[in-house]
């Protein structure tokens, strides 16, 4: 399957503000995209325009050399015949239909013979853990069963481009990380492009292989997970993805803390409008005589794992994340260094300044 | 530049293209706009035809006055509001009106009230058995009560077999037997299930941790009746009050049978008496009156739902109020208290209406009196199972009540189809508000309106007056606001993503709306066809303007023959509308798995 391309597509409701923005973006084939941003910044309205539910007002969405819309030439493609599959967000059974009449509907209107369509059954049954469920309707199942339902359905009729919308907010926390692990598992088997809805940063960076973070219908960034973490494009990316999310300063707030991150990132205060300084790239130390920076721990979280240790910074707070039990307790004054690849700084409109190293 | 593409002007060809393949994946468009064209027309254009009939010279009045067919006039208006006769028209049917509309929903919700507090609140005796027969009267129709009143009651003054107490010896005084007291409480009695069942909604539906609160900071029961749960229904008495005042002042059954012998006349039966004596220009301006009532109501309901939401009590657990346990005595007196309203407002007619027909000479208990003559017929005179209209009048209900309630019941829910996949656009708040418009319309504006409308041929529409189509569109257009509020909340709640799923496996619109919406919405469908259809048969002022002698339904029926003194057949037409009325519930129990008054708890 080729790249899907979408440019210059705009969707306004009413005349309220613009769901989607002069939206600009290609996803790449074969990946596992996760479109990632807070709750109403158009992820929704993104994807249905892909899978031809919502029109755009305009702009132009193609897949290789096929249009599926376009305002410049009119041209738009039925939903049914952009051969792709999509999965809502509640899960959007049909509750009179059988398990398996569910799962057939797609190949029911392709009139498949009864003996295909049950074979194929079968097959998506094993597949998805389905067996002996396809007499029962939907809501004689968990939530789990629903859901691996709902990805039978739309897998049922292949399709290279799978679109799904936040399908892992209802499930509890246990049932989540297995169904990451099994989206995954059949992203890699099927070799298919998947488009993926959340606004969960961990869901993101857990299963993409590549995320678009978007913010007011507009793109912030697009890359690996990886690279949106270490070198966020704008100062919403730095503050959404990431958690604890990433301390944030205003330049002239506190000189010392600014100076010393511009000369650790190597730049000009002067062009520094805010900064940013992730909780694990705070280093602490026993010793505060000798360190630059000090800071009085406030609070101390244990996660299991790791500490959160709340700090107060001339009259701010910020949270640090370590591996290592806090070298002091509630009261005391600590050492602050600052590890490079975790400060980030932005200027007047919240873009990234490039660092100099 | 690719921001180029987004800032030029697309195309005009291109537009068009995008256009038709908007119409085309969005079926709720058609249905939309068709819809619209269709409810504007029934709704606004009634509407119209009045104020013009209200404003423009008959053809018999422009030979008298000396104008021409047509001319615009003030004439009727003049003639209603302040000329020697208007206080005969209209100042006494007015005082009259709303001094009958103030007493009876007075009574109607102090009764609502009382009960709906006993039935959830208190342990009273046969409270569940209550919560079902209390709300009978509801299921019959509206001249069942004043029917019943008048074989009691009935005097000389009028033709006829003679009332049960007068062939007892007893001669009732005018005033019990006509006029104000009377309808006063026939209407007080047919209205009170209605305040019953919204204020026994209303208690069940208040979160009981509001009591409890208080119960905690040391409040009696007392206390919490008058400093909580009443003010909490504050919005409930607001509906319930509403809507009672406009049943009131649509109403024509009890005006009509127990205020016309003595010439106590309502708006509702001068409206009727105008029409019916050939002053169309009269009756119409009468009919604008009562709209303007309508509207007034309208607006202040929908002004009420969209300022009293701080009333909506935000979450709760909907826990079963705890049954104050009365006192014995208390307790005793109490269940008599409620079921003696039963056997006054549902019993008692009932029983009346059948005595009657099963003593062949009124009011004489004697066994060798009673027969079944009135049934079977006697002495060449037709009995209700040979009776000719009593047939053609069960026919048409059924018919009538029927075809109007099937297109009610497809309309509300196509209307609940277009608006919810239209949701946002203005189409969409357009179907929603003109099909609401008929909703506290009193029936005899409606039906005025209608015949003004389509007495003549109007463009491709033939004149409807004496057939039956004329009735069912009325009736389709008045039940509409109901079908099209549960047609929106079915779909609002089954939402557009099932449809949805359809479309990107490739259903096209008529496998979606045979596998998917139709499945989906059978239960609503049929609620939205039976509640109209229940009501069509009950339906007395909105169609008494427009039978004629061919289309004569059992309610109208059953009025004629109480004008011409066949009392026990008046009687038998009612009890044959409410074993229709009844079955139907049934039914509807059966479909919806639900119970009327499943709200009242227990
Ligand atoms: N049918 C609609 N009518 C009007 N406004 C809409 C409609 N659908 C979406 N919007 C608006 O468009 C904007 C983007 O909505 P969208 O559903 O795409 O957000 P989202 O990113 O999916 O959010 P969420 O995470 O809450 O699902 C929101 O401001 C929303 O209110
Ligand atoms: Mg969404």
């Amino acid at each position: 399957m080729p790249d899907i391309r979408l440019t210059s597509v705009t969707k306004t409701y009413g005349d309220k503000s613009r769901a989607v923005d002069d939206l600009t973006v290609t996803f790449a084939s074969g990946e596992f995209i996760c479109l990632l941003g807070p709750s109403g910044c158009g992820k929704t309205t993104t994807l249905r325009m892909i899978a031809g539910l919502e029109m755009p007002d305009s702009g132009e969405i193609s897949v290789g050399d096929k249009i599926f819309f376009s305002s410049q030439s009119g041209q738009f493609l039925r939903p049914e015949k952009r051969e792709l599959g999509l999965m809502f967000q509640s899960y959007a059974l049909w509750p009179h239909m059988s398990v398996e009449q569910n799962i057939v509907f797609g190949l029911d209107m392709k009139h498949m013979p009864a003996a295909k369509k049950a074979e194929r059954f079968a097959e998506l049954a094993k597949l998805l853990h389905l067996e002996g469920l396809g007499g029962r309707f939907p809501r004689e199942l968990s939530g789990g069963q629903q859901q691996r339902v709902a990805l039978a359905r739309m897998l049922a009729v292949s399709s290279n481009l799978l679109l799904l919308d936040e399908p892992l907010s209802n499930l509890d926390a246990s049932l989540r990380l297995e169904m990451r692990a099994e989206l995954k598992r059949l992203h890699h088997a099927l070799g298919c492009t998947v488009i993926f809805v959340t606004h969960d940063q961990l869901e993101a960076m857990t299963m993409a292989t590549s995320i678009t973070v978007m913010n007011n219908g507009r793109i912030e960034q697009q890359g690996a997970p990886m690279d949106v973490y270490r070198r966020p494009a704008s100062r919403f990316v730095a503050k959404f993805v990431g958690s604890p999310p990433m301390n944030m300063f205003k330049a002239g707030e506190l000189p010392l803390l600014s100076g010393e991150v511009a000369r650790t990132l190597g730049i000009s205060a002067a062009g520094m409008e805010t900064f940013g300084i992730r909780p694990e790239a705070i280093r602490l130390s026993a010793d505060c005589d000798s360190a630059v920076l000090r800071a009085r721990v406030d609070t101390i979280q244990p996660t299991g794992a790791d500490w959160i240790v709340g700090l107060v910074f001339g009259n701010r707070q910020l949270f640090a994340l370590t591996s290592e039990m806090p070298p002091r307790d509630i009261g005391a004054h600590v050492g602050i260094a600052l590890k490079a690849d975790g400060v980030h700084a932005f200027d007047k409109t919240g873009v990234a300044v490039e660092r100099v190293s | 530049m690719t921001t180029l593409v987004g800032a030029t002007r697309t195309p005009l060809r291109a537009r068009l293209r995008l256009f038709g393949s908007r119409l085309a994946c969005e079926p709720g468009h058609l249905i939309g706009v068709a819809l619209a064209i269709a409810l504007a027309y029934l709704v606004l254009a009634p509407m119209l035809a009045v104020l013009g009939s209200s404003t423009q010279l008959t053809r018999m009045d422009a030979a008298r006055l000396g104008g021409r067919h047509g001319d615009l006039t003030l004439a009727y208006f003049e003639r209603v509001f302040t000329s020697p006769m208007s206080d005969h028209i209209f100042w006494t049917p007015l005082a009259n009106t709303l001094s009958v509309a103030a007493m009876a929903t007075a009574l109607a919700v102090v009764f609502g009230v009382v009960l709906a507090a006993l039935v959830t609140s208190t342990n009273i005796w046969g409270r569940k058995a209550l919560g079902f027969l209390l709300i009978i009267p509801y299921m019959l129709p509206s001249q069942a009560i004043a029917t019943a009143w008048i074989t009691v009651f009935k005097n000389r003054r009028t033709a006829g077999p003679a009332g049960v107490l007068e062939a007892l010896g007893f001669s009732p005084p005018d005033w019990l037997a006509y006029g104000q007291f009377p309808i006063v409480i026939c209407l007080a009695l047919s209205y009170f299930p209605f305040a019953f069942l919204l204020f026994s909604n209303g208690l069940n539906k208040i979160d009981t941790q509001l009591e409890e609160a208080a119960v905690t900071l040391g409040a009696r029961t007392r206390t919490i009746w008058v400093r909580i749960l009443l003010p909490l229904l504050i919005p409930t008495t607001m509906s319930v009050l509403l809507l009672t005042v406009a049943r009131t002042l649509g109403t024509f059954a009890a005006p009509y049978v127990l205020g016309t012998p003595v010439g106590y006349t309502l708006l509702s039966t001068s409206l009727y008496s105008h029409l019916r004596s050939g002053a169309p220009g009269v009756a119409a301006v009468l009919a604008i009156v009562l709209a303007v009532f309508g509207i007034a109501m309208l607006a202040f309901d929908v002004w009420m739902v969209r300022n009293w939401q701080r009333f909506v009590t935000v979450g709760g657990k909907g826990d079963k109020r705890q049954r104050a346990k009365l006192r014995p005595m208390a307790r005793i007196t109490q269940t008599a208290l409620a079921w003696t309203v039963f056997l006054v407002a549902a019993l008692g007619p009932l029983l009346v209406m059948l005595q009657s027909t099963l003593l062949r000479e009124p009011g004489v208990f004697r066994l060798d009196n009673v027969s079944l003559a009135y049934w079977f017929g006697f002495a060449g005179q037709p009995g209700v199972f040979t009776s000719p209209e009593i047939f053609w009048a069960l026919f048409n209900s059924l018919t009538i009540a029927g075809t109007a309630a099937i297109i009610c019941g497809v309309l509300g829910l196509a209307v609940g189809y277009a608006v919810v996949r239209l949701q946002g656009s203005w189409l969409s708040g357009f179907l929603r508000q003109v099909s609401f418009l008929p909703y506290l319309m009193p029936g005899m504006a409606f039906a005025a309106a209608f015949l003004t409308l389509f007495a003549v041929r109007r463009g491709p529409i033939p004149a409807l007056y004496g057939s039956i189509s004329l009735l069912v569109l009325v009736m389709v257009v008045t039940y509409l606001p109901y079908a099209s509020r549960s047609g929106i909340s079915a779909m609002m709640q089954v939402g557009r993503e099932p449809e949805e799923a359809g479309v990107v496996l490739g259903a096209g619109f008529f496998a979606r709306m045979l596998r998917i919406i139709g499945p989906l919405q059978k239960t609503a469908l049929v609620t939205a066809i039976i509640l109209p259809f229940i009501s069509g048969m009950k339906e007395l002022s909105l169609v008494v303007m427009l039978v004629t002698p061919g289309t004569e339904m059992l309610t109208t029926q059953s009025l004629r023959f109480l004008d011409y003194g066949f009392t026990q057949l008046a009687n038998a037409t009612v009890l044959i509308i409410g074993i229709v009325v009844m079955l139907m519930v049934l039914l509807l129990q059966r479909v919806t798995k639900s119970n009327l008054a499943g709200g009242l708890g227990g």
